[in-house]
């Protein structure tokens, strides 16, 4: 072993110093052209992605349109199991645009470098999934034209939103976190704005990112204040990221159900937030980064952090289903046994099956480096994880609702037509949304980039 | 801030080793000293009550807590380890070797627990009266998980996997030291990065249930998803802080100057913050729910907590874990001056114990209690459910676990540089800033 010398064995991973994180040496010049160009041309590919995206936004604008006329009747829910695939979308999409907050935040917070390549993209992940979440709740009530009946506004109608539900802490949490989000990721965006303002060959160009970029001239001032105001962000929307899907998982917590009142849902919840949204980063950055030439700056390396990061919340995710199932047994309790029991041998077994195998088993394939990176690999795992999490949000709901306390009331849930068509439209407003923001919005912070090179360092070409 | 890079053959031998005419140099004669002096007062130190089934009990779980107490500082520098060798940190290589000496007590500590596997173990556990158990149908559903067996069983392994896992970085570390090139040293760097997965699931599955056999058994009828989680919480709060003690006084020793700085007070200070947040999250989490739910399954457990002095003592976790530490570590100038932070490291250490004291001994008293009542002293079952009781038993072990912590915590510092020197990012650790 101690014969292949040490600084071949790993270039990615050296065991002195880092490994840097734009390859190629590119100066800052090329970075803004690298990046600004595909917005100012668009690839082909673009075109490719948007046409069938916006096809599937059609899907859901029918879907919708079909419900408004006919009510929630037009889905498969019955009786006990009369919350169905509205929440678990709901819960799944909130779900993926942590993975965004984690990045932007946390791993800010965390002095994380790599993150300069990813944060813009995976930032309008998170807004426009929290777009799609919010679809749900909304639509689900069946008139739709009352959801501000959920907020506190005072009216001649006396009515006023239960404080002491977990549904109503939902507004308040997925608000406050689509604003603070909205915010976070404009601010980021201020200086790059400037760049294609500064570059615009046209009048209208010019003049709309001229407004959003707020008179940015980049004096030292402007960047002072830029920073503290980005560090203040950061410090306020890491405690969200952890409120968020801690206030979803009450939404079952706090009841009594078998299944869904347990005290690790919390954190639970976090993790597997976090899970999902690092595979939808991957499996939407993966192709866009060999179509629009960023494979030098979104690396292998920044595809192999990520992988990490799902192999660990994949994990903290497993070690939740394993103590679920521990302390349901332990507790003694027999309803509590049961639900377990029956979501891993009754009739949702597959469904279970499902969550498993792509949540639990197929992260462990990263512990391989050649799956961690390999572009393909890491695009076919991050769609099973994407499956997995959306069926675990399945499982808990339906599994724990379909066999209530009166086994004369037990039913099967079966989805229609119409549920599936909202699932899957919402997929086209994702990508609709997403294509759009390729299409206007430099997808890599440039600014950030820069400063990640090694030429912005001090002590560059300086050997003190 | 500094002009030059500071370059680790610059160290000086006053840096970083232990001054042999120190006090650090003695540590762990202190320690042999104090475990005596407590194991002493531990054992033989006179009790408030007449019952002998009180007294034991009341004396093993002052045991309980004491040696649970040291084993989350040892357990704490395992896991601080694991986590620098598997993030590849840089920032914390020169406090790192601190942790490796906490990590080390952790196979001599952990044998503490020998005795509660034995004999003394069913004054305290009372899932292991196997006649009594067999009329509560509750607890006899778990009697394949909760039986001297099984959890002797467990207890082996547990002791397996932290005594390799601490022996094992431990003398890669100390090993590293003595390397004769780069390249070797480069070698047991790698040989650390290839344990850490593997060593955090092992950790994670093992302090889990570890605290599931030892603390939240206690109280058979009651369980928590969370438990493992919130044992971890203060684990990871104990051990930052811990460092910054430690630290702080070899500094006024004169030691580790210019080599641990400001820098590295206040990561080891955000940290502190960070997982001040991370246990109220928890702890608050796992009290909502049950408190939400209200099923007496659960609620009775806190309960029990929430009468007399209890109550008193319960308001304490939750000031002294929570809001004390939360606003006196949110200002960066506190976080890098150590004479302050040394204040907040000592308290949180200090609420560590109380944490366990608070998850511990409350199950005492309320055993007590029901015992008091089924006997009809119903004067007595109201002492245990309104006061706290503070034995000589509880002072006593307390004295002693941290003798033996201290002992093998000293033998290992002064038998090893005061940082790991070959390490290849230890130049990195040197230079670090905040931005």
């Amino acid at each position: 072993m101690a014969t292949k010398a040490i600084k071949e064995r790993d270039p990615l991973d050296p065991v002195r110093g880092r490994k840097l994180l734009v390859e190629g040496g590119p100066s800052f010049h090329e970075v803004t052209e690298q990046v600004c160009v595909p917005v100012e041309d668009p690839p082909l590919a673009w075109w490719l992605a948007f046409i069938p995206s916006l096809a599937l936004l059609g899907v859901f604008g029918l879907a919708v349109t079909w419900l408004l006329w006919f009510g929630v009747g037009i889905w498969g829910l019955n009786n006990p199991v009369d919350w169905g695939w509205a929440i678990v979308n709901f819960v799944f999409w909130v779900g993926i645009g942590h993975a965004g907050t984690l990045i932007s935040a946390i791993l800010f917070l965390f002095r994380q470098q790599w993150r300069t390549a990813v944060n813009r993209s995976a930032e309008a992940m998170t807004i426009f999934a929290v777009i799609c979440a919010l679809q749900f709740p909304t639509l689900h009530t069946g008139r739709p034209w009352a959801i501000y009946w959920s907020l506190p506004i005072p009216n001649q109608m006396g009515m006023w939103p239960n404080f002491r539900s977990p549904l109503l802490w939902d507004v308040f949490a997925v608000a406050t976190y689509f604003t603070v989000s909205l915010l976070f990721w404009y601010v980021g965006l201020i200086p790059d704005l400037a760049t294609m303002r500064d570059r615009a060959t046209t009048k209208i160009r010019r003049l709309a990112y001229g407004i959003f970029a707020l008179g940015w001239r980049g004096s030292t001032r402007h960047w002072q204040h830029y920073e503290k105001a980005y560090l203040l962000l950061a410090g306020l929307a890491t405690p969200l990221v952890l409120s968020v899907h801690t206030i979803v998982s009450f939404d079952f917590a706090v009841s009594q159900l078998p299944g869904w009142h347990t005290t690790i849902f919390p954190p639970y919840f976090v993790a597997g937030a976090i899970f999902s949204g690092f595979a939808m980063v991957l499996t939407l950055l993966i192709p866009i980064r060999k179509w629009y030439g960023l494979e030098h700056i979104i690396t292998i390396k920044h595809l192999e952090n990520m992988a990490k990061i799902i192999l660990l919340t994949g994990s903290l995710v497993g070690y939740a289903y394993g103590m679920e199932f521990f302390i349901a047994w332990y507790s003694g309790n027999p309803y509590e046994s049961f639900a377990f029991v029956n979501r891993a041998f009754g009739p949702y077994a597959w469904a279970y099956w499902i969550m498993i195998s792509c949540n639990v088993i197929s992260p462990q394939l990263v512990w391989f480096k050649k799956v961690r990176r390999s572009p393909v690999a890491l695009f076919i795992l991050s769609i099973f994880v994407n499956i997995g999490m959306w069926f675990e949000r399945f499982v808990i709901t339906v599994t724990s609702l379909h066999r209530d306390f009166l086994p004369s009331s037990w039913d099967y849930y079966q989805p229609t037509i119409w549920d599936l068509a909202m699932l899957v439209g919402s997929f086209g407003l994702f990508f609709t949304l997403f294509c759009l923001f390729l299409r206007y919005l430099p997808m890599i912070a440039i600014a950030e980039v820069k400063t990640v090179m090694p030429e912005a360092d001090p002590h560059h070409g300086d050997d003190h | 801030m500094s002009a030059h890079k500071k370059k680790v053959a610059d160290l000086e031998d006053n840096q970083i080793t232990v001054d042999p005419g120190s006090i650090w140099a003695k540590v762990w004669m202190v320690g042999i000293g104090l475990a005596i002096l407590g194991f002493a007062i531990g054992f033989a130190g006179p009790s408030p009550f007449k019952e002998d089934d009180a007294i034991q009990a009341k004396l093993w779980t002052g045991y309980l807590n004491g040696f649970m107490f040291a084993l989350s500082l040892g357990l704490g520098g395992l896991v601080f380890v694991i986590i620098q060798h598997l993030v590849r940190a840089n920032w914390s290589v020169a406090v790192r070797r601190i942790a490796e000496h906490a990590m080390f007590t952790l196979p001599f500590v952990a044998l503490g627990g020998i005795p509660l596997l034995l004999g003394p173990g069913h004054h305290v556990f009372e899932w292991m009266h196997t006649e009594h158990v067999l009329h509560d149908p509750m607890i006899k559903a778990k009697l394949a998980y909760l039986n001297h067996g099984s959890f002797k069983a467990r207890f082996g392994l547990y002791l397996a996997i932290w005594s390799g896992l601490s022996i094992a970085f431990w003398n890669w570390s100390r090993k590293q030291d003595d390397a004769k090139s780069t390249e070797e040293a480069a070698e047991y760097a790698y040989k650390q990065r290839f344990l850490a997965p593997i060593g955090l699931i092992a950790f994670a599955l093992s302090m889990t249930f570890g605290a599931f056999d030892f603390m939240m058994s206690l109280d058979p009828h009651w369980f928590s998803t969370m438990y493992g989680v919130y044992i971890f919480a203060g684990v990871a709060l104990a051990i930052h802080s811990l460092l910054v003690v430690v630290i702080h006084f070899l500094q006024r020793g004169g030691m580790l100057k210019d080599v641990v700085t400001a820098e590295h007070f206040h990561d080891l200070g955000k940290f502190m913050f960070g997982f001040t947040v991370f246990w109220t999250y928890i702890g608050f989490s796992q009290y909502f729910l049950i408190w939400y739910a209200n099923i007496p399954e659960e609620t009775h457990w806190f309960m029990y907590r929430a009468h007399g002095q209890w109550l008193n003592l319960s308001y304490l976790v939750i000031f002294g874990r929570f809001v004390i530490p939360f606003f006196l570590l949110l200002r960066r100038g506190w976080k890098r001056n150590s004479n302050y932070l040394v204040w907040m490291a000592f308290w949180i250490i200090f609420m560590e114990f109380i944490d366990i004291f608070w998850l511990v001994q409350p199950p005492f008293a309320h055993h007590a209690a029901s015992r008091a009542e089924e006997a009809g002293a119903m004067e007595l079952a109201h002492h245990f459910h309104s006061y706290i009781n503070v034995t000589a038993a509880d002072v006593g072990f307390f004295v002693a676990f941290v003798g033996v912590f201290l002992t093998v915590f000293g033998y290992s510092l002064k038998s090893m540089k005061l940082v790991p020197i070959q390490d290849p990012r230890l130049e990195e650790s040197l230079n670090h800033e905040n931005f």
